[in-house]
């Protein structure tokens, strides 16, 4: 009978402390999106350029002739 | 629902005035200034005026003929950067030194331009 409870008292420990171990902790860090500035900056310059082109390039064109 | 197929018609009609109105008056600026390109060039030809760092034209020395000409297509250039400005959302500013980038990279050799600090340079 005192085997039996030394038995089952070393069965917990041993159960505790594997679950102590087999613990982990997953921390997953979100991080804002960042937008710089400069690609701002690219696009609206692309997007003007392409408006420009769109009026100009035929007086260009016949200032290139 | 018989007032819905009233104003129908009549918005679809106003819409399409709006469009053909934008489109004529793009027509008619690019007309105009197709029409003062012969001139323009000329002057550029003989460095009476070069293109500036604004997208708009400028005279060179206190010599100013053609002055009509030259304050016509600025204003009509102006025009048409207020118009891409407003459509982008951007400054006027913006579209115009754009503008004037690109005239310097496809500007011909011997013609006057300013750079982006200011200075001028004959290409």
């Amino acid at each position: 009978m005192n085997s039996i409870s030394t038995t089952l008292l070393k069965g917990c420990l041993a159960a505790t402390l594997l679950l102590a171990v087999s613990c982990t902790r997953h921390e997953v860090e979100v991080k804002p999106v960042e937008i710089k500035p400069i690609h701002i900056t690219i696009d609206v310059n692309v997007k003007v350029d392409r408006a420009l082109d769109d009026f100009f390039s035929d007086l260009d064109d016949l200032q290139a002739e | 629902m018989r007032k819905k197929f009233t104003f129908l018609p009549i918005l679809l009609i106003l819409f399409a005035l709006a469009i053909g109105s934008t489109t004529v008056l793009a027509a008619s600026i690019k007309d105009r200034m197709a029409s003062r390109l012969p001139t323009i060039t000329a002057l550029k030809d003989q460095g009476t005026i070069g293109e500036n760092n604004k997208g708009l034209l400028e005279y060179r020395s206190g010599n100013k003929p053609e002055q009509a000409t030259v304050n016509a297509e600025n204003q009509d250039r102006s025009k048409v950067y207020a118009a891409i400005s407003k459509k982008e959302g951007v400054s006027a500013t913006l579209v115009g030194e754009r503008r004037a980038k690109r005239i310097a990279e496809i500007g011909q050799a011997g013609h006057w331009f300013q750079d982006g600090s200011g200075k001028w340079y004959k290409k």
